[in-house]
């Protein structure tokens, strides 16, 4: 009964999501408006036909989910009569996965990054507001060493992107091997090396100066800490070396991404309730965790810059230059939202899918907005009861690609060049650009090749995967299982609460790098899982 | 105790680790930190340095406040890399046209007041003045500005810098008949013009295409004046007349070597040496990663006339002088 109503409640959930991506597009009455906003405003009311489709819809895919999950109940696939040897598939998938990795630098030779990267790299504690300083510190130093070793930007680069492939491939080799020891199947382990390699999505992030593709390779270490601990129901974390272990992907997820503090606040305390008896074991764990979540305390004041309030109400905000765009507000409201930013340019710069061209636009008037943040929240409640609509409108729209199966773009997606979000950076970065070092024959075919093929499934289908796979486990009785898609569960509430941009896969990579180890999990199940 | 210790061996190990490089961190930092002397300021002249104490430097946002008396732009940088400069809003007066805010060009009236948000990263040069050193950020004030810094105040992460205005001596210098050459324009081509050059108002922008081109043709005599006002981002605009590169060799901001490749809110004129036939072309270097519009599209051909000397006012459609680090071309009328 209970497995049925969560099934209920997620149909129902998946029904809206579809109908609305549906109605994406359909239009009456924003004639008004530029072409590219007009496509994404919703435009549809709650009548009876609305109603009937929504019902429609819901028993189609309940339907559907019922099936799907029997049939997944029912893949059982039995465990190899011989086992591939581990230290076979560790070198099999650690040489496929570099060598995939490589083809890719090499292409876009000496490497690729996101649109602030380079900031970061030259201004590690100028960003500390906005991105982790230790991270940025660390890899701020280690380019300028290798900078110093090798006299060349270009080089020093490749050295990074070449160290970042290493890591990512032992880790991802590692992860493949432990899985191969653990569910003993040499087809899942097949699978999952050429899962590896046949998506150049993951061979891109490999290479990409991302913050995201370091952090995707701990959650995958997490992951097997916390089947770890499922499976010994808490019993390993008195084992020295598990809470070593457990302790140092903490601290270098904390370290590598500010929202990581969200996601394992939310691991913790279920950590905690669950396996109380042994809250004692973690004392020292958690005294790290919480000197590393507040290390900037204890730095110079010249590194523990304060970070910008804009930075945390990317839905606020969006919700209110919605309302200005379409000239809804009124009085000090309005008064206070000219303020941050003239209506001439929300005119010009306002967009639906994405905060930033308005909160890193060089109008907005983020010193004000710093200075007044009781008013913005007040100003932002005030409207909320009379623009409840358009409220509403705003928020599905900015975390449109976290819900919807459907995205508009591949913008922060996949990297192909040095990329730069500000061009007065190229002074200091004059001699490092991208070059292709292949013969321009091979070069011109793989990147044609990885142009085209260098895409996966958007983040709202990914979470909808995770949400299937976790109602499977749910409906085999093997509910303490889920703890392992806590974190994934946890990244996608916490975009959903704050993304600047919903379609960016970076945010959400660890899910597509997770995703073969997840399946397995759920295939071995009966077996393994009890 | 002696097994909690044993239990957490390596937590333990790790915890004292992390507490090392705490204390190293912040011994390596405050051995190295070099005194940040602050001083006090009673006029601003252009290229002058704000060098800022140890408690405000280091932070992100520089909040200025100019009260301008007829100053053309007010212009500030760090004088390393990041060079923004925005308008926040303008009181009691029209400051912006036209939706270009990226155009200072407007004239502000004595005691009008407007807000820059500038960001500040840490990139904090190390000027010399007075043989002490400062680290600080350089402002550079364009235009028959001379202010005074009124007010510097802590607020957490922002600062405000009010200027108010004092008597201009820069102003003097256009009312300095000897300095004044009296002159007409002449006409030129348009030579050749990519897409991703447009017109509009007598304003040449550049938007982001792959052809990057804008040159004019015109004759010469030896003496005119070929003068033109631009505004770039960065430095990624050339100039060449007759295909040398006049933007990049004699830059108005001259005095600091790092300047010398910095073009923003540049004008610049240059006297013709021959009668010749000349080019005066634009390059964009930049090549756009399709992100941010607002960062790239706006470099600007806000003026460009080619100014030939008369013998009196009565012929002449414009006046030029040359005020030092300023250019001042404009209306006759005006003078």
């Amino acid at each position: 009964m209970k497995k049925n109503i969560i099934i209920c409640i997620v149909s129902f959930m998946l029904s809206i999501s579809i109908l609305l991506t549906l109605n994406m597009g359909i239009l009456s009455n924003h004639s008004q408006l530029p072409s590219y906003l007009q496509y994404f405003i919703f435009d549809f009311k709650f009548n009876i036909v609305f109603i009937i489709i929504l019902i429609v819809f819901f028993i189609v895919i309940f339907i559907l989910l019922k099936i799907l999950i029997k049939f997944f109940c029912k893949i059982n696939i039995p465990d190899s009569k011989k086992i591939w040897s581990s230290k076979k598939i560790f070198i099999i998938s650690l040489i496929s996965v570099f060598i995939s990795g490589l083809m890719f630098l090499l292409t876009y030779y000496p490497g690729v990054c996101m649109v602030d990267s380079l900031q970061l790299l030259l201004d590690p504690k100028g960003y500390s507001f906005q991105y982790p300083l230790m991270y940025s510190l660390f890899f701020s130093k280690l380019f300028n060493l290798f900078i110093y070793i090798f006299n060349s930007k270009n080089v020093a680069f490749f050295i990074l992107g070449l160290l970042q492939l290493i890591f990512m491939s032992i880790v991802i080799s590692y992860v493949i091997t432990w899985f191969h020891n653990k569910f003993k199947t040499n087809i899942l382990t097949l699978l999952t090396i050429i899962y590896f390699n046949i998506f150049t999505i993951f061979s891109n992030l490999n290479i990409a100066h991302l913050k995201d593709t370091l952090f995707s390779a701990f959650i995958l270490l997490l992951i097997t800490l916390i089947y770890e601990l499922i499976e010994t129901k808490g019993y390993c974390l008195t084992n020295n070396k598990y809470k070593f272990k457990l302790t140092i992907v903490i601290l270098f997820l904390l370290l590598i991404r500010n929202n990581a503090i969200v996601i394992l606040s939310i691991l913790f305390f279920l950590i905690i309730v669950l396996y109380r008896k042994y809250i004692k074991e973690l004392i020292v764990s958690f005294v790290i965790i919480v000197l590393v979540c507040n290390i900037k305390l204890f730095l110079p004041d010249e590194y523990n810059r304060k970070p910008l309030f804009q930075e945390s109400i990317a839905v606020p905000l969006q919700q209110l230059f919605y309302l200005d765009y379409l000239d809804l507000l009124e009085g000090d409201s309005k008064e206070y939202i000219d303020d941050l930013m003239p209506k001439e340019i929300v005119n010009i710069s306002y967009y639906p899918l994405f905060v930033d061209d308005i909160k890193w636009s060089l109008i907005f008037n983020r010193y004000k907005l710093d200075t007044t943040k009781k008013e913005f929240i007040n100003i932002w409640l005030k409207n909320m009861k009379p623009h409840f609509k358009e409220y509403i409108k705003a928020y599905l729209l900015q975390t449109y690609s976290l819900w919807s199966i459907n995205s508009f773009d591949s913008y922060e997606s996949n990297f192909f060049s040095i990329s730069y979000n500000d061009s007065s950076i190229h002074q200091y970065y004059n001699d490092l650009y991208n070059k292709p070092i292949l013969p321009s024959s091979i070069y011109n075919k793989l990147d044609k090749f990885y142009k085209k093929n260098t895409v996966f499934l958007n983040n709202g289908s990914l979470f909808w995967i995770y949400v299937l796979l976790s109602l499977i486990l749910l409906y085999k009785k093997k509910t303490r299982y889920l703890l392992l898609f806590i974190p994934f569960f946890s990244i996608w509430f916490n975009l959903m609460l704050a993304t600047p941009y919903s379609s960016a896969f970076r945010y959400m990579c660890s899910f597509g790098y997770a995703l073969p180890f997840m399946l397995t999990i759920i295939f071995k199940s009966d077996e393994y899982l009890k | 105790m002696k097994s909690f210790i044993s239990k957490n061996k390596s937590c333990l190990i790790l915890l004292l680790i992390i507490l090392i490089f705490i204390i190293i961190f912040n011994v390596v930092y405050y051995s190295n930190k070099k005194d940040r002397i602050s001083i006090e300021y009673e006029t601003l002249h252009n290229g002058d340095v704000i060098p800022f104490n140890s408690k405000i430097e280091g932070n992100s946002y520089l909040h200025i406040k100019f009260n301008g008396d007829n100053a053309k732009y007010y212009y500030v940088s760090d004088g390393t890399y990041k060079s923004f400069l925005s308008v926040s809003y303008c009181e009691s007066t029209k400051c912006l046209e036209n939706n270009d805010y990226y155009k200072m060009d407007s004239l502000l009236n004595l005691g009008d007041t407007v807000s820059f948000s500038y960001d500040v990263l840490s990139y904090n040069e190390v000027f010399k003045k007075n043989n002490k050193e400062y680290t600080g950020w350089k402002v550079y004030l364009k235009g028959p500005v001379y202010s005074t810094i009124h007010e510097i105040n802590y607020l957490g992460m922002y600062y405000n810098l009010v200027l108010v205005p004092t008597k201009s001596e820069k102003n003097e210098c256009l009312y300095d008949k000897d300095n004044i050459i009296f002159t007409k324009s002449l006409n030129y081509t348009v030579d050749s013009i990519d897409d991703g050059w447009k017109k509009k108002n007598s304003i040449y922008s550049y938007e982001d295409t792959s052809k990057n081109i804008l040159s004019f043709k015109f004759k010469g005599k030896k003496g005119d004046i070929v003068f033109f006002d631009l505004k770039n981002n960065t430095n990624t605009l050339n100039v060449y007349l007759n295909d040398i590169n006049i933007n990049r060799k004699i830059s108005i901001y001259n005095e600091n070597e790092q300047f010398n490749n910095y073009l923003l809110f540049s004008s610049k004129s240059i006297v013709l040496d021959n009668e010749d036939e000349y080019i005066l072309k634009f390059e964009e270097n930049f090549t756009k990663n399709n992100y941010n519009k607002f960062y790239y599209n706006y470099t600007y051909i806000k003026d460009l006339k080619i100014l030939r000397p008369v013998n009196n006012k009565e012929d002449a459609e414009y006046y030029y002088v040359n005020c030092g680090d300023d250019i001042l071309v404009g209306s006759i009328d005006e003078i």
